[in-house]
């Protein structure tokens, strides 16, 4: 328990992006009103009065590229003469297979949580939280999320300008 | 079997009474520790005004009071036993109030006496008292048992030590031996000993009072420990023995749990420290969740969910808690880095931990990943149980992919004996926090409804939807970065926003806040400050 030093592993490359999206985040919020919380009360409970409700926040938002497939752009940036890299997240349901999935350029994949069978090519492997593995460019990707829980893996995607 | 062997049963339960009953000092409308009891579950179980959703919105300030002489932060939690409340402040006095109206019954050391303070000062945790007291009998009388830094023992700089006093008028019963040892006071140095007891409560448990022992800030680790003495004398036990490590680190900053034969332990880091850095000792019981023997301070369990090539200080801060589900007696926890797990107790009979789940469920033992850090970020606080519910401030499912600041302010309520697929009850942004990563302190449940203080100074009241249910529009998704209408399609489930029963905002000054649990005693709310504030709410 320290107080003095204060030690993290910040992505530093990804943290302006991810500011800019958290304050678009903030800025778009869903609030719900006190009002709508008294709405639709089951009987059979105490009615209260004063009630207040939370704030509902999603950032940055998800968006689903296929059945049970779900993604996102962190960051979008150069990253040398000719390249960009992109870092994209990328979640699978539980029970979900997926069909062949083909990044824009070659990718690193790393496991973030929960497990799943991989196939890239003729290779079929179990990763888990901390695997990471290479995709080569145009090289096709299977998932089978076979747990009960998705699986959540960061994309670091480098393509052509 | 024999009538001699029923005679000797009887006999041998008799003397468990008699011996459970010389310790035992616990009546439902009081709050006689931190987290309410030895299994540390913060759940009042008396129902009060507290407990009744119809009343509490109207809960407000009734009174509050500030030590009369050079007022330091509250990092102690207040406990309540016989209209009294009972707090250490961060000046190095120990107080007694009347809990009807704030008026000071006692003070420890007495006006005059030096107070109990370290010279080393590198941790909130160095300033005076931090540790919350527990009640005890002791020969016939009321005691209160709290840990404190005091000048005039060991080198004279602040080694810790327990306290027994008389809960009715403060005199001493017995001070402990030197239990934390401070042989220095220059910052960094290996040469010297820089242990204290800092937040560890005191756990009173059958015949002896237990206790953790850390470091100041790791400047640098030290080897945490467990110590035990005598509830009657204050006597170090030389029966029981815990070490974290064989050389340093595993420093206990938590308060410990007890339960049937077990004491539930957490454990900090053991890598690096301000300074300097340490190959992995042997044996190396940091960043853990133990089970050890009561007796002996033998291990039977060990959780080490982060290895050590991992460490980058992600304490456990929180302690353990017991809580009896209807799938079995489970031991919680949450570590710095935003996981939490629960582990059967289990038996004294070492063997592997029996985990019975991880939240969020990402799989563990951790390996090398750039990406997941296991730092310090702030997930400290320990939890509250009610049912099968565990309330308790989590990384939350998306912990993985937002960061370690993705649960910061969020309080989560936990289905402790569900599948993984669901483990959320609820998830709640509470009011009046900052969202970073000091805002919320542990909670606190009676009834189902749930108190607890923030950075900003609130003391927010939550309603379980069992006790008061929301409307059916008010709801999120379990994992945070999804919207409503995606949740099911991601493979998540949608979860109620609880009602908010009441949000007092203390009158505090800039700065201030709440660290501390909630004590929740005779239908009264007791907070303390970082301001150096105790106040009484009720409804």
């Amino acid at each position: 328990m320290r107080t003095a030093l204060f030690r993290t592993r910040p992505f530093a490359l990804a943290r302006p992006a991810v500011t800019a999206v958290l304050l678009i985040g903030v800025a778009t919020r869903c609030t719900r009103k006190a009002a709508e919380a008294e709405a639709g009360r089951p009987l059979g409970l105490p009615v209260v009065t004063g009630l207040q409700a939370a704030a509902d926040t999603v950032k940055p938002p998800f968006r689903e590229v296929a059945p049970g497939v779900f993604m996102r752009t962190i960051l979008r940036a150069p990253y040398s003469p000719g390249l960009n890299v992109e870092i994209q997240d990328l979640e699978v349901r539980p029970r979900q297979l997926t069909k062949q999935v083909t990044l824009a350029g070659a990718a690193l994949l790393e496991i973030r949580s929960g497990r799943a069978i991989v196939t890239v090519g003729q290779v079929t492997k179990e990763v888990r939280v901390g695997a990471i593995f290479a995709l080569p460019q145009g090289q096709a990707l299977v998932l089978d999320n076979r747990a009960d829980v998705p699986i959540s893996i960061r994309l670091y995607v480098v393509t052509a300008q | 079997m024999t009538q001699r062997k029923k005679a000797l049963q009887v006999g041998s339960g008799l003397a468990a009474v008699t011996l459970v009953a010389s310790w035992l000092v616990q009546r439902p409308s009081d709050w006689p520790q931190y987290r309410y009891n030895e299994r540390r579950s913060g759940d009042q179980p008396a129902a009060s005004a507290l407990s009744n959703p119809v009343r509490v919105p109207s809960l407000a300030v009734r009174w509050s009071w500030q030590p009369p002489v050079s007022p330091g932060a509250f990092y102690s939690s207040p406990v309540v036993y016989g209209n009294r409340v009972f707090v250490g402040n961060g000046n190095g006095h120990f107080y007694a109030l009347d809990a009807a109206t704030g008026a000071l019954a006692w003070q420890y050391p007495p006006a005059g006496g030096a107070a109990l303070t370290s010279l080393y000062l590198s941790n909130p945790s160095s300033y005076g008292i931090a540790s919350s007291a527990a009640i005890a009998r002791i020969r016939g009388r009321a005691a209160v048992i709290f840990g404190a830094p005091d000048r005039s023992i060991g080198a004279g700089l602040g080694s810790g030590r327990l306290f027994a006093l008389d809960a009715a008028t403060g005199s001493e019963i017995w001070k402990s031996p030197e239990v934390a040892r401070l042989t220095g006071t220059s910052h960094g140095s290996t040469a010297e000993l820089h242990e204290q007891i800092g937040y560890s409560a005191p756990l009173v448990f059958f015949n002896r009072v237990y206790i953790g022992v850390a470091d100041h800030g790791d400047n640098p680790i030290q080897k945490g420990r467990v110590v035990a003495v005598d509830v009657a004398t204050g006597a170090i036990e030389p029966a029981f023995s815990f070490s974290a490590t064989g050389t340093r680190g595993g420093g206990v900053w938590s308060s410990l749990a007890g339960h049937g034969d077990g004491i539930f332990v957490t454990t900090g880091n053991t890598r690096c420290w301000n300074g300097g850095c340490q190959p992995e000792p042997a044996p190396n019981h940091g960043l853990s969740m133990l089970r050890l023997d009561k007796h002996t301070g033998a291990l039977a369990w060990k959780l080490q969910p982060v290895p050590f090539a991992l460490d980058d200080d992600p304490d456990w801060s929180a302690g353990a808690m017991v809580m009896t589900g209807t799938c079995g007696q489970l031991v919680a926890s949450v570590q710095k880095d935003g996981w939490a797990y629960a582990v059967f107790a289990g038996s004294a009979a070492p063997k592997p931990p029996p985990v019975r789940w991880q939240f969020p469920p990402t799989g563990y033992p951790f390996t090398p990943a750039p990406g997941i850090s296991h730092g310090d970020t702030h997930y400290k606080k320990p939890g509250a149980t009610w049912k099968d519910v565990l309330f308790i401030v989590t990384g939350g499912h998306s912990r993985p992919l937002d960061g370690a600041s993705s649960g910061y302010g969020k309080l989560h309520a936990l289905n402790a004996c569900a599948p993984d697929a669901r483990r959320v009850r609820w998830i709640l942004d509470v009011p009046g926090a900052t969202h970073s990563g000091y805002s919320l302190g542990p909670p606190s449940v009676t009834g189902g409804i749930v108190y607890i203080g923030t950075d900003l100074g609130h003391v927010v009241a939550i309603a379980d939807p069992d006790v008061s249910a929301p409307p059916a529009s008010a709801q999120r998704c379990e994992n945070t970065h999804y919207t409503l209408a995606q949740c099911s399609a991601a493979g998540y489930h949608p979860v109620p926003i609880p009602n908010v029963l009441a949000d007092v905002a203390l009158p505090l000054g800039a700065g201030d806040g709440i660290w501390t649990e909630p004590a929740l005693a005779g239908g009264r709310v007791f907070v303390t400050t970082r301001g150096g504030h105790v106040y009484m709410l009720s409804p």
